[in-house]
Order: structure tokens, then C-alpha cells, then sequence
């Protein structure tokens, strides 16, 4: 293994090489160049022995004790669908009814002042605006990537 | 026999991916299955087996980024040597050669971005283009981390097999 460093032109084009990764016209190019590089050969045979390496070094045989109890447990995914599907429309079916209520009480009841009433639903109808922006905002935060600029 | 869950074919990769991040074989763990458990419970999971690996390896990385920022580890230095050891596989039950170890203390050395693109690359042979879908880079900035990656961890070698006045590394 030679330890001078000078690197040649085509020196980051040998991971792509060794990887297949290169087009057909850059791929010529080094093996061009690996036929008169003593260097750049013994380096791409030193990047090929690495890879076989790392798969031992790091590789975990799966265990079957390690492998999660959960992955063949499908009665807990259509339960916790189900579940979620009826706690949505719980939480819907029960604030239409109290948004409904309200506003027939609010339209219909006479003895409280016109200006109370309008007070009331303001103050109902500022909630709701606010809960949805807050709402919408998540959903937004929820579709962008927050890892992709991550500096590790 | 239940079937076997189609993401386990890359479980034991994920985990050395993760104990590359974290440091920690027991904390990668439980990254890996959280990951396997979201792809059972998320709503968009692609059909397609590449795509759906590629998918596997983000989230197994955000979710190792957010155990990351929960220990506020970002700038502490993760020891090598605890970090070379997490890789000792539990069932090992043979010693591995001289050069595992190496490889496996040479790896601890890289920087974290180092590492995870070389244990991504030559561990779960992902492609270039998946490696920057993974990483949110561009695919030019693979081939170029990737080839500075194992430069650095050869360097190491050749560091470690000089100290230890061993053989050649490459033969």
C-alpha cells in the first residue's frame, strides 16, 4: 500500500469506478489511466479490499430474537386505524353539533342583546380560525424535510 | 411461520448504519425497529422495492438525527474506541481477524458524515443516486464525500498497521 499522496486527475473518479457508477465515457477514461498508474491500481485495490471489509466489520446478522414482535402483528394496524377513523369522526360529529347548536341559539335566542350574541361568535369563530391556521401550519411543517440540511 | 416483513431484509444493515450515527448498538436498535414499526403504521410508503429502501434508510437517519438532538450530542465528541466496539457484533463467537478490527477502529474515526456515507455505499450497497436521496445531497457531492470517505479510512489503516507493525493492509 503506497502512503505518497499525489493525487492523479481521474484519483475521485476510482470510487465511481469501482462502484459502476461512471458513464461508459468516464469509465474508459480510467481504465485509460489504471493501465499506466501503478499508484491508482493499488489504490483501487486497496478501496475493493476495504468494501469487502466493512460488510464484516459492520453488518449485523439478523437475529431472530432481536426482530420485532410487531412486524407480523396486522390486527394492531387496522385496530389503531380504526381507531384513529373513529376519534376523527367523533371530534367532527360533535363540534358540527355544537357549532350548529350555537349558531341557532345565537340566531333565535331574543332576549340577549344582538351585540352579545355577535360577541359570542366572534369569539367562537376567532377559536376555530386560530385552531385551523395553527392546523394548516403543522400540516405544511409535517410535508417539509427538516433533516435535509442537517449538519451531523 | 408469520411472513417475513419485507424491510427485514435490510435490518441488520440498518442497525450498522445506525450504530455508525449513534455510537450505540442498543440505541440503534431501537432505531431500527421504531423505523420498522413506521413502516408498518405510515400512510405513504412507496410499492416499489428500491424506493422503498431508500425510504427505510431516511427515516432510520431522522430518526437517528432526533435521538442525536434529544442527547444534545451534536457537539460532543463520540469516543472511538466505545464507538469501534459497538460494532462487535454479541454473537460474534469467533475472534475476527486483526483487519476487521482495524477497519472497525478506523471507521470510528471518520467524521459522522464520513461514516454514514461509506456504511451506506459499501455496507447496504445503496446506489449514488439513492445515497443522495438519502443524505439530501447533491449526486455529484456523493462521489466526491464517498471518495474522501475511504481515503480518510484507508489513511487510518495505514496509520493503525504501522503502529501495530502488522502486514500490509491490502493484501
Amino acid at each position: 500500500m503506497q502512503t505518497e499522496q499525489q493525487p492523479c486527475a481521474v484519483a475521485e473518479e476510482l470510487s465511481g469506478y469501482l462502484d459502476g457508477e461512471l458513464s461508459q465515457q468516464e469509465q474508459q477514461r480510467v481504465m485509460i489511466h489504471l493501465r499506466s498508474c501503478p499508484h491508482c491500481q493499488q489504490l483501487l485495490a486497496d478501496m475493493q479490499a476495504l468494501r469487502g471489509d466493512m460488510k464484516v466489520a459492520v453488518h449485523v446478522s439478523a437475529d431472530a430474537r432481536d426482530l420485532p414482535k410487531i412486524m407480523g402483528d396486522k390486527p394492531a394496524r387496522w385496530l389503531g386505524i380504526l381507531g384513529w377513523s373513529a376519534l376523527i369522526l367523533g371530534v367532527l360529529l360533535v363540534t358540527s353539533f355544537f357549532f350548529w347548536e350555537l349558531a341557532l341559539d345565537l340566531l333565535t335566542n331574543s332576549s340577549v342583546p344582538w351585540w352579545v350574541r355577535l360577541g359570542i361568535a366572534g369569539f367562537y369563530l376567532g377559536l376555530l380560525g386560530l385552531f385551523l391556521m395553527v392546523l394548516r401550519q403543522r400540516l405544511v411543517a409535517m410535508k417539509t424535510d427538516k433533516y435535509r440540511k442537517v449538519k451531523l | 411461520m408469520e411472513t417475513q416483513h419485507p424491510f427485514l431484509q435490510w435490518y441488520g444493515g440498518a442497525i450498522g448504519f445506525a450504530t455508525s450515527l449513534l455510537g450505540c448498538r442498543e440505541s440503534a436498535r431501537d432505531v431500527v425497529q421504531q423505523a420498522l414499526y413506521k413502516s408498518l403504521s405510515a400512510r405513504r410508503v412507496p410499492t416499489d422495492v428500491a424506493a422503498q429502501k431508500v425510504w427505510f434508510f431516511k427515516v432510520v437517519r431522522n430518526l437517528c438525527i432526533n435521538g442525536l438532538h434529544q442527547e444534545q450530542r451534536f457537539q460532543r465528541h463520540v469516543d472511538a474506541d466505545a464507538l469501534a466496539a459497538s460494532f462487535v457484533d454479541t454473537d460474534e463467537s469467533h475472534e475476527r481477524s486483526e483487519r476487521i478490527a482495524w477497519v472497525r477502529q478506523g471507521l470510528a474515526k471518520l467524521t459522522p458524515e464520513q461514516r454514514e456515507i461509506v456504511v451506506l455505499r459499501d455496507v447496504n450497497d445503496l446506489s449514488y443516486d439513492d445515497l443522495a436521496e438519502v443524505l439530501g445531497i447533491e449526486r455529484g457531492t456523493v462521489m466526491s464525500r464517498l471518495h474522501r470517505a475511504r481515503m480518510a479510512l484507508r489513511d487510518h489503516l495505514i496509520r493503525l498497521q504501522t503502529q501495530s507493525g502488522g502486514a500490509t493492509y491490502a493484501n
